[in-house]
């Protein structure tokens, strides 16, 4: 299939969705245009991962709907253009690094899957251990190669959940690097300001299952009184909510 | 402080309810015992052989059972380095302990004349068994393989008429056996006892992690179709998993990979071997004990390690998110169950080649084999989804994570049991036509299950839901 150039819009229309009695996501309602980079901030239980796994179709809502462009989330259009990084991502255990990344591009149907996982390797400084089983990694090269498999596909659409978890400092750099010029619409969960601010221009503030804000960081940063760090903001706004 | 390290070192391990378990399974096994009489002589076969099989364990697995928040809290704690080292070993005595007399009560029967020295034998088997652990885990792997061959044959030495070996209990040596397993455990108990109290915490990690974590040979995918991809994952690779030591406190979490062709050759010189052993030499395979403990056999091995890791391993942020999430699960169980299949043909067919010698029982084993434990492969796995789905995502699980509802999920193998006992009570009946009836139908139910199952969207997808709240990743 020819990818389009242009990345395609994510949008949630009056999402809810329940576990059991429990409503997680209430009417939730936002929609990112195509190439926009917004950070989904909010507290713990607020429904970030559950938004996400909306997005990517692991789960359906109750009612109200999902599109990534101008497909269903769990679509086979929708899984051939969006990149997914759950948080604490676990690879497949039993197999090596160059496995995973070689078995997930097969399935993706990628042309060329070993070249583009020597390019992989290099750029995440994964290449000493792609003989190594994933069970045998430390956290962060089980990180940055759960990055890798997120992105082998070179997806136009990025969900990604802390992605910068466990990374260490170089690599921290190398992978907003990266991120920053994929010609994609991105959506990052993380609790981390430091993370919103380097990867994205936008937040999207949610609690309890509602959208409680949304606009550009710049913006958020003028809630502040002076002198107030965005961490600070952030904080009081999802505590007056609480 | 011992005995709260003690108590709390135990309490870490076992989940109450499976304490509760596995002490009623245990007075069960002891009570029937005690009431039935000898079973024949099938005992004299299958205690040494056992008891071969405990030996060897333990030096295969290695060490001794810690797990992660031992490494992250328990050793941390500022407690004497030789009661922490006591402690563990109490624990994985009892541990042992308990899978033993579970396996091993229902031969008490045959030991009712030589009871207080079977306690003795087994006593000292177990102190030994846990001690084999800490002594070899830092033993390269082919010495390690050396000691469990030589335990092993020491153990079977009594098929060809030695008396002294742990194993003679069985066979009628009583005091040979009881000299044989104390000697045994008067040399490893210290020897492991030292070693623990001596090795440092840090090298304890090792006792959970002793292969290698790098793979040999890299599989290759790239070039291939996505279809063919599962199938060079699914079929021409077989993973079996499991627990290792999960009864005995453990939490180490274990998958192996073969291919399918190294696997077929096993399964041939098995099915060979058993071919020579129920045709040739006439073993008397439509006798109930050895009929049971081949159903036994091939329903915990197949069913059990070849399920388990089958949607615990499985990442629905990969492999289910590359293609419609259904049709990824139905070929992933297609590509596992006709690997399983084509695995387990050259055993079907010894059995299929002693039936046409006349043994109907062999024709039930046959088909079992053939299609039902394939079948009930895909039937245990979308059971074990909706009953009590688990992620396998670390090497170290907390025991006690496998409850009862878990075990259950195995139930949906008891149809194979009933129904090749129900051909086999047929055939006792002299009533052929019949079971072979009842054989043909049971395969043709299961096989037909499976395929409805995998087929189902709606079933997949309920499946998929199932996991993602389960909090599959």
């Amino acid at each position: 299939m020819e990818r389009s150039m242009t990345p395609p819009s994510i949008e949630l229309k009056g999402v809810s969705k329940y576990y059991g009695n429990i409503e997680a996501l209430k009417g939730l309602t936002f929609r990112l245009e195509p190439g926009e980079r917004y950070a989904l901030l909010g507290p713990n239980g607020a429904g970030k991962t559950t938004t996400l796994k909306i997005l990517v179709g692991l789960l359906s809502p109750n009612s109200g709907e999902a599109r990534i462009g101008d497909f269903s989330p769990s679509s086979e259009e929708a899984h051939r253009i969006v990149g997914y990084l759950p948080d604490d991502a676990s690879p497949y255990r039993s197999f090596s690094v160059r496995e995973n990344l070689e078995y997930i591009g097969a399935l993706r149907g990628v042309e060329d899957v070993s070249d583009k996982v020597d390019r992989l390797l290099d750029y995440l400084q994964l290449r000493e251990y792609e003989r190594s089983k994933v069970g045998s990694l430390s956290r962060g090269n089980v990180q940055k190669l759960a990055l890798a498999l997120a992105i082998v596909h070179k997806p136009s659409v990025l969900l990604l959940d802390e992605p910068l978890n466990y990374l260490d400092i170089p690599t921290q750099e190398n992978v907003i690097d990266y991120l920053k010029s994929f010609n994609s619409t991105q959506l990052v969960s993380t609790h981390i300001m430091e993370v919103a601010t380097r990867l994205t221009d936008k937040v999207i503030m949610i609690s309890r299952g509602v959208v409680i804000w949304k606009g550009t960081l710049v913006e958020l940063k003028k809630l502040g009184k002076e002198g107030e760090s965005i961490e600070r903001v952030v904080a009081r706004m999802l505590t007056d909510v609480l | 402080m011992f005995y709260k390290l003690l108590k709390f070192v135990i309490m870490s391990r076992f989940s109450k309810q499976l304490l509760v378990l596995m002490i009623v399974l245990f007075a069960f096994s002891i009570y029937t015992s005690i009431k039935t009489g000898p079973s024949g002589n099938v005992f004299e076969i299958y205690g040494p052989a056992f008891l071969a099989f405990f030996l060897v364990l333990p030096i295969l697995s290695g060490g001794i059972a810690v797990l992660k928040s031992d490494r992250d809290f328990l050793f941390t704690l500022p407690v004497k380095r030789s009661d922490l080292a006591v402690s563990l070993f109490i624990v994985q005595f009892l541990s042992f302990g308990l899978i033993i007399v579970y396996i091993l009560g229902y031969s008490f029967s045959n030991l009712k004349p030589v009871f207080i020295y079977a306690l003795i034998d087994i006593t000292g088997l177990i102190l030994a068994m846990t001690s084999l652990g800490p002594i070899t885990y830092s033993l390269k792997p082919w010495w390690r393989a050396l000691l469990a061959l030589l335990l092993a044959l020491w153990s079977l030495s009594v098929f060809f008429g030695f008396p002294l070996s742990p194993a003679a209990i069985y066979t009628g040596h009583p005091i040979f056996a009881d000299v044989s397993s104390v000697v045994l455990a008067a040399v490893t108990v210290p020897l492991a006892l030292r070693s623990l109290s001596r090795v440092d915490l840090d090298l304890m990690k090792t006792f959970t992690r002793y292969t290698s974590g790098q793979v040999k040979h890299t599989r290759r995918f790239s070039g291939m179709t996505p279809i063919k991809a599962i199938y060079a994952e699914n079929f021409f690779t077989v993973e079996i998993a499991g627990r290792m030591n999960s009864i005995g406190g453990g939490g180490a979490y274990r998958s192996a990979r073969f291919k399918l062709k190294n696997g077929i050759i096993v399964s041939a010189v098995l099915a060979a071997v058993y071919y020579y052993l129920f045709s040739i030499t006439k073993l008397p395979l439509q006798e109930a004990e050895v009929a049971i403990m081949v159903l036994s056999i091939y329903s915990v091995i197949f069913i059990m390690f070849f399920t388990m890791g089958v949607l615990g391993n499985e990442r629905l942020w990969l492999g289910f998110m590359t293609r419609d999430p259904t049709h990824y699960l139905r070929d992933k169980l297609t590509a596992k169950s006709l690997s399983m299949t084509v695995l387990l043909a050259p055993l079907a067919v010894s059995n299929f080649l002693i039936a046409v010698q006349g043994n109907l029982q062999a024709l039930n084993f046959g088909l079992l084999l053939l299609v039902e434990i394939p079948s009930l492969i895909v039937i245990v796995v979308y059971t074990s989804a909706f009953l009590s789905p688990f992620q396998i995502k670390e090497d170290l699980m907390m025991p006690g994570q496998f409850n009862l509802r878990q075990m259950a999920t195995l139930l949906p193998a008891s149809p194979a049991w009933f129904f090749v006992a129900l051909s086999y009570g047929f055939l006792e009946l002299g009533l052929q036509f019949l079971a072979l009836t009842i054989t043909v139908l049971a395969a043709a139910i299961l096989g037909g299950i499976a395929i409805a199952l995998i087929s189902s969207k709606t079933v997949g997808s309920k499946i998929i839901n199932r996991l993602v709240a389960a909090g599959f990743i």
